[in-house]
C-alpha cells in the first residue's frame, strides 16, 4: 500500500497518465532492469559518476569542430576505416560559422540538469531515459561520425552500456571495470613498457620517479593490471583495500600526464564500485545474465583484432583503435607528400609530429590525402607519399613509400600491404630526438 | 650508416638528445626482452584461465550438477 502511494507521486506517473504510456513505462523499467538502480545505492552513485563523464566529454566537444560541415569542407576530419564517407553526414556548424553545434550541446546540458533533478526525485525511469539519450549521441559520435574519440570514451561507453542495458548491473560493472585493466595490459606487453622506453624517450622523462626507475615502475603497472586488478573483487578486505589504494594512486599519478579527462572517468567509478560501499557480489549464472557474459566475450574479441592483423600494430596502427590502446607506444612521425595536379602544378605537404600521443596512423594520413584525390577543386593526377614512423625512441622506419596514394584502398580488418611491417625490413631513415607527451 | 647518424629534428631545442639512449636498467633488461615478453603473456594467459575457471566454469559446473 505504501509502495503504491510512493509510485503515485513519481513524476512519470503524474505526467504520463494514459494507459498506453503507463504500459510503455512499465515495459521500459522492466526491459532495462531499472529496479536494480532503484534498490542499489552503489548504482545510484555510479549514475552520478556517469553523468560527470558525459559532462566533461560534451564540455570538450562543444568547442571542437571535429564533426562539422566546415571540417568536412576543409578536409580536417577523419572517418573510421569501416565507414569512410562519414563526413557526408555532418550537419553541424560550430562557432564562428553557425550556432547549430552549440545549440545542440546546450540542449544536452539542459538534459543533464534535468537528469540530475530526476535523480534527486528518485525518478529512475526518466533519469535512465535522459542518460540513454546522452549515450546514443556519444556512440554515434565516437563510432560513426569520427575516428577521433579518446580511449577514455571507450571506458565511459563500455561501462554505460552495462549500466543502461544489462541485468545484474552491479556485478557486471565491477567485473568489466577490472577486465578493462586486464585488457589494457595487453597493449603494454611491448618494448615501450617492458623497458620503459615510452617514458625515457620523453624529454621530460618518467614523472616523479625519473628515468632510472622507469623499467621497474612500468613492469609494476603491468603486474597490477594483469594480476593486482582482480583483487579489487576480493572478499578479503585488506587485499581489496590495498588494490583500491594502488589504483587510486595510479590514476592520480597518471593524471600528471593525462590530466583530468581520464581521471574523471576512472576515479569516481573506482571509488563508487570498490570504495567504502564495496561488498562482494554473487556471480550470476542464469539466463538473464547471458547478455552480460556475451558482452564480455565481445570485449575480448575487439581487443584481439589488432593482434590478429599481421604486423606490429604499434608501428602500423592497423586495428589499433578497435580495442583499448591508451599508452600503447610513444610515437613520432614525418609524413611527406607531393600532390601532382592535372594542370601541371605541384604542391608539397609535410607534417611532423613530436607528440608521443599523436599516433601517426598511416590510415588517417592516407584518408586526408585520398580526400584531396577525390575532392580537390583542381583535379589531382597523383600524390606521392612517404611516412616515417618511430616508436618508443626507435629509428624512423619508412613504413609507407608510395608513388600514388590516390590508387590505394584501406582494408579495415586486415593488413594493408602498402604499410610496411618490421618483417618487411623497412628502410631506416634517421633517429629521433627525445619528444614531448603532448 | 650515414643515414643512421642523421637525426630527424622534430622539436627545436632538443637537438643532440637521441631518444634511443638506454639507461643502466634498460641496458640490463634489453637482451632479455623476449623472455620478459613471454613471461608476461604466460602470466596473462594463466590469470585468464584461472579467473574464467573460478568465476565462470566452476560455478557453472556446480550448477549443472545440482540440476
Amino acid at each position: 500500500m505504501k509502495e503504491n502511494e510512493t509510485e503515485k507521486y513519481l513524476i512519470r506517473n503524474q505526467i504520463f497518465t494514459g494507459a498506453l504510456e503507463q504500459k510503455f513505462l512499465k515495459g521500459y523499467r522492466k526491459f532495462f532492469s531499472i529496479h536494480e538502480i532503484e534498490t542499489s545505492s552503489i548504482l545510484q552513485w555510479s549514475f552520478g559518476a556517469f553523468l560527470l563523464t558525459y559532462y566533461i566529454t560534451f564540455y570538450n566537444w562543444v568547442r571542437e569542430s571535429t564533426i562539422t560541415i566546415e571540417a568536412y569542407a576543409s578536409n580536417k576530419y577523419s572517418c573510421w576505416s569501416y565507414f569512410q564517407n562519414c563526413g557526408e553526414y555532418y550537419f553541424l556548424k560550430a562557432l564562428p560559422y553557425g550556432y547549430s553545434q552549440t545549440t545542440l550541446y546546450v540542449g544536452f546540458f539542459a538534459l543533464m540538469v534535468l537528469t540530475v533533478y530526476l535523480i534527486w526525485k528518485k525518478e529512475w525511469v526518466l533519469a535512465h531515459f535522459g542518460l540513454l539519450i546522452l549515450f546514443i549521441w556519444k556512440v554515434i559520435n565516437i563510432f560513426v561520425l569520427t575516428v577521433g574519440g579518446g580511449n577514455y570514451d571507450y571506458y565511459d561507453l563500455i561501462l554505460s552500456t552495462i549500466f543502461l542495458f544489462f541485468p545484474y548491473k552491479l556485478f557486471f560493472l565491477k567485473l568489466v571495470f577490472v577486465l578493462l585493466y586486464f585488457l589494457a595490459s595487453t597493449i603494454k606487453i611491448h618494448e615501450g613498457w617492458l623497458l620503459g622506453s615510452y617514458f625515457t624517450s620523453l624529454h621530460t622523462g618518467l614523472p616523479i620517479f625519473g628515468n632510472s626507475l622507469a623499467p621497474f615502475i612500468t613492469n609494476i603497472v603491468i603486474f597490477m593490471q594483469v594480476v593486482g586488478a582482480w583483487f579489487l573483487l576480493s572478499e578479503k578486505k585488506i587485499l581489496q583495500r590495498i588494490a583500491v589504494s594502488y589504483f587510486l594512486i595510479f590514476h592520480l599519478y597518471s593524471g600528471i600526464l593525462v590530466q583530468y579527462r581520464y581521471m574523471t572517468t576512472a576515479i569516481p567509478m573506482l571509488l563508487v564500485l570498490f570504495g567504502p560501499l564495496y561488498s562482494a557480489t554473487k556471480v550470476p549464472l542464469n539466463k538473464k545474465s547471458i547478455a552480460g557474459w556475451i558482452f564480455i566475450l565481445i570485449l575480448f574479441i575487439f581487443q584481439s583484432i589488432p593482434f590478429l592483423i599481421k604486423g606490429d600494430h604499434k608501428l602500423t596502427l592497423e586495428g589499433n583503435r578497435y580495442g583499448l590502446y591508451m599508452f600503447e607506444a610513444n610515437h613520432q612521425c614525418v609524413s611527406s607528400a607531393t600532390i601532382y595536379y592535372k594542370n601541371g602544378k605541384n604542391a608539397s605537404q609535410k607534417k611532423e609530429t613530436a607528440s608521443a600521443r599523436n599516433r601517426c596512423d598511416p590510415y588517417r594520413v592516407w584518408f586526408n590525402l585520398n580526400e584531396i584525390c577525390k575532392r580537390s577543386s583542381v583535379p589531382v593526377d597523383k600524390i606521392s607519399w612517404t611516412l616515417d614512423h618511430s616508436i618508443n625512441g626507435s629509428p624512423f622506419y619508412r613504413i609507407v613509400d608510395i608513388q600514388n596514394a590516390c590508387s590505394l584502398t584501406y582494408r579495415p580488418f586486415a593488413h594493408n600491404t602498402w604499410i610496411k611491417t618490421f618483417e618487411d625490413s623497412p628502410e631506416i631513415v634517421g633517429y629521433p630526438v627525445k619528444n614531448i607527451y603532448n | 650508416m650515414e643515414k643512421l647518424n642523421k637525426e630527424f629534428i622534430i622539436l627545436k631545442g632538443l637537438e643532440g638528445h637521441p631518444a634511443i639512449e638506454l639507461n643502466i636498467a634498460q641496458k640490463f633488461f634489453f637482451p632479455k626482452i623476449q623472455y620478459i615478453d613471454f613471461f608476461w603473456w604466460g602470466i596473462w594467459i594463466f590469470i585468464l584461465i584461472y579467473v574464467t575457471t573460478k568465476y565462470l566454469l566452476k560455478p557453472l559446473l556446480t550448477l549443472t550438477r545440482k540440476n
